[in-house]
């Protein structure tokens, strides 16, 4: 297979690229002519970095990010590429999966700050605990709690590194 | 627990924050990295997120003084090259010396890609709303093609390729050439 440029069957080659569905010859036939042709290997890398800014550059669709605010349903019925929905408009799909793992970190936090909070009261009011959790907290002292954040927040980003 | 495991605890969080911070900050010009050798966008998600394991085994060595993004980048290059390595398609595009040409060239045509793409949110904001919706999904929503063909009652086949014609026209738009009309 032999490509040249410009033509439709390089613009093809192209757009097979981006979406992954390029076919071996066709990369191959693209490699021969990229390294033959400056002016193809340019313009290859225009297109390229057209997609990639699409993708990459959620501000891009401002109106969508705006409409996007007001917190939309699930829609379990779209059967997109990502199990997870969009957290906030400016943020992109994939920075959205790290900013997940953030806003659980804080929401860990907060909910072990309310722990921290109800066993400071607990231990200088209360003479009992009344959940096993603010009763572990009790026994083991302010430092448990503390102590177990890190190591959470660790966790979490961990296993969403993997 | 100890008190040295509950300083190992804390310093591994503040470390921890520190990385998240940085490599959220240049995630994006990653990505950019990753997609000039592998444009694909899943392929290219995956290739960051090894990026990020990777890096984080070894933010220890990363001397702060020095600017984060290109250090992050060399981890990223090595991780697309281990990447493409198992990928006969992808080695088949990039062998023989197209992998570093197109990194190179990439880095100098940066300022003239920054001119000629300024314009891109105002020529997405021209497409006709059908077409533009189209780019959303695929690009912002990430929805895959088939649930953007059944949406659009268009074949898998006619999607791309609508997908390809709309680049095309946003190409020609942003080169200043025409409004985007794609028949």
């Amino acid at each position: 297979m032999n490509l040249s440029f410009p033509s439709p069957e390089f613009d093809n080659s192209v757009a097979g690229v981006c979406h992954g569905s390029a076919t071996e010859a066709e990369m191959r036939a693209l490699n021969e002519l990229l390294r033959s042709n400056p002016n193809a290997r340019d313009e290859y890398l225009m297109r390229i970095e057209l997609h990639t800014r699409l993708a990459s550059e959620s501000g891009l669709f401002s109106q969508l990010a705006d409409g996007a605010a007001s917190c939309p349903l699930p829609d379990s019925s779209a059967g997109t590429r990502q199990s997870t929905l969009p957290l906030s408009p400016p943020v992109p799909a994939r920075s959205r999966k790290l900013t997940q793992v953030l806003a659980l970190a804080a929401c860990v936090m907060s909910i072990a700050g309310g722990v921290w909070v109800l066993w400071f009261r607990g231990s200088t009011s209360r003479n009992g605990a009344t959940s096993p959790l603010i009763s572990h907290a009790d026994r083991k002292g302010p430092e448990t709690v503390g102590s177990i954040l890190p190591k959470v927040v660790w966790t979490l980003d961990f296993w969403k590194l993997q | 627990m100890s008190a040295d495991s509950k300083r190992q605890l804390g310093d591994s969080s503040v470390a921890q924050q520190r990385f998240l911070s940085l490599f959220l900050r240049s995630e994006r010009e990653i990505f950019r990295y990753v997609a000039v050798l592998v444009p694909n966008v899943t392929d290219a998600e995956d290739i960051v997120q090894q990026t990020a394991m990777a890096f984080w085994e070894k933010f220890e060595a990363y001397d702060h003084s020095q600017p984060f993004t290109p250090w992050a980048c060399r981890f990223a290059l090595n991780k697309a090259r281990q990447w493409i390595e198992r990928r006969q398609r992808w080695k088949a595009l990039l062998d023989r010396g197209l992998a570093e040409e197109l990194v190179q060239r990439r880095q100098e045509l940066q300022p003239e890609f920054e001119l000629r793409l300024r314009d891109l949110e105002g020529c997405l904001g021209k497409l006709p709303e059908g077409q533009r919706s189209l780019v959303e999904g695929y690009y912002y929503e990430r929805a895959s093609i088939e649930t953007l063909a059944q949406r659009s009652g268009r074949s898998e086949a006619a999607t791309y390729k609508m997908l390809q014609r709309i680049r095309r026209a946003l190409q020609v738009c942003v080169e200043g050439q025409a409004k985007p009309e794609v028949a």
